[in-house]
């Protein structure tokens, strides 16, 4: 069964929300191909 | 542990250990912010100069399109959400374009001028000033299509960069900004006033959306603002809403207001207002503001006619028509 995108959309956010939740990492490098991790500018470290 | 706060924009998030800003693609990886969208644009397009809209700045010039996911603002009639309101990750498509591949696509396709544009360029800054930069090395040049939410320091350093912009001014309400686009009023003037110091040419778009923003006496004080602040040449287009994303409950907006509300802005003493997203109306042309000729005559995006000399004065009385015109 092929499932629409939005359900996977949603899942998707959920799972990631869940582990910020939780305090773990998130996955970012298992997108590797689709992110940059160019610094921005105009931040502040706490 | 390990929180930023994001400086860039007036929201001034303050963005946990992998959490992503309110734009969505602005993300705290291990401490640092990260621009996630940078050189990932999802839209890209050829358009001409005055769907930007600007009409007084390289008029029926192609101009390449770029975009990428994300946004500062959550505007309830947002005409591009599929693309404003989602991060990078909820993107089907997301190509990889560095600048220098960017500036070089633009030139091959023949444009001489590059737009962020689409969702807001505010939230891929460092992708539209590394482009930007290149771009003017290229000789071409960059124009900003935002709704200027952004902090002074960061918009001044952009402000190096950029020919012209086109800014989205949603309402003289910060009731409204709080309301429809989760934003405020305060900083939009203010950003709007930085270009204007720092030389970009710029030009005002207010979507005018029945019952919310239609008020006669708000567009005065809008226009009377623009006089005072931004100087009475400064064009100003009135676009007609259309029931888009969440606001779909209301009706395009009747041409009569965009009428009246276009007369009560050249009383105020604005000497180029226009009408857009109504094709075809007359009031798409730039008229001479002191003896009324037509001096390009317009039909929706395309140039039917243009008089103007070309030093941009009228060919009649000789008046100078501001703008950025060769």
């Amino acid at each position: 069964m092929k499932l629409p995108i939005q359900t996977i959309t949603i899942t998707r956010r959920r799972v990631l929300g869940m582990l910020v939740a939780l305090g773990l990492p998130v996955p970012w490098s298992a997108r590797a191909d689709k992110w940059s991790y160019k610094e921005a500018a105009y931040y502040r470290k706490h | 542990m390990g929180e930023v706060s994001c400086e860039l924009c007036p929201r001034f998030c303050v963005i946990p250990e992998g959490g992503a800003g309110d734009c969505r693609v602005r993300v705290n990886l291990g401490g640092k912010l990260r621009a996630t969208t940078y050189g990932r644009p999802s839209a890209l397009h050829i358009d001409p100069m005055e769907k930007k809209p600007l009409y007084h700045f390289h008029p029926a010039t192609p101009v390449f399109s770029v975009a990428t996911a994300g946004c500062n603002l959550h505007c309830q009639n947002c005409q591009n959400w599929q693309l404003s309101q989602h991060g990078g990750e909820e993107m089907e498509n997301i190509i990889r374009l560095d600048p220098p591949e960017l500036v070089n696509l633009a030139r091959e396709r023949g444009c001489e001028s590059i737009a962020y544009t689409y969702s807001d360029p505010v939230v891929f800054y460092e992708y539209v000033y590394d482009s930007a930069e290149l771009a003017h090395e290229q000789g071409l040049h960059n124009v900003f299509v935002t709704a200027a939410f952004i902090n002074e320091k960061p918009l001044r350093r952009l402000c190096r960069v950029l020919d012209a912009s086109n800014a989205d001014l949603k309402a003289f309400d910060d009731g409204f900004y709080r309301k429809t686009n989760g934003g405020s009023l305060k900083p939009v003037l203010k950003a709007m006033v930085t270009m204007r110091e720092e030389g970009v040419w710029l030009e005002i778009t207010n979507l005018l959306i029945p019952t919310l923003n239609d008020d006669l006496a708000m567009v005065r004080r809008m226009a009377r603002w623009m006089v005072t602040e931004l100087g009475e040449g400064t064009p100003l287009h009135f676009s007609r809403f259309q029931p888009l994303y969440r606001m779909r409950n209301l009706p395009p907006t009747p041409t009569e207001t965009l009428e009246r509300a276009r007369k009560e802005a050249l009383d105020a003493g604005l000497h180029h207002v226009y009408i857009g997203n109504l094709f075809g109306h007359e009031a798409e042309s730039t008229i001479c503001p002191r003896d009324g000729t037509v001096l390009i005559r317009r039909t929706g995006y395309h140039i039917d006619e243009n008089q103007l000399t070309a030093d941009g004065r009228c060919p009649v009385c000789l008046e100078t028509i501001p703008g950025v015109w060769l």
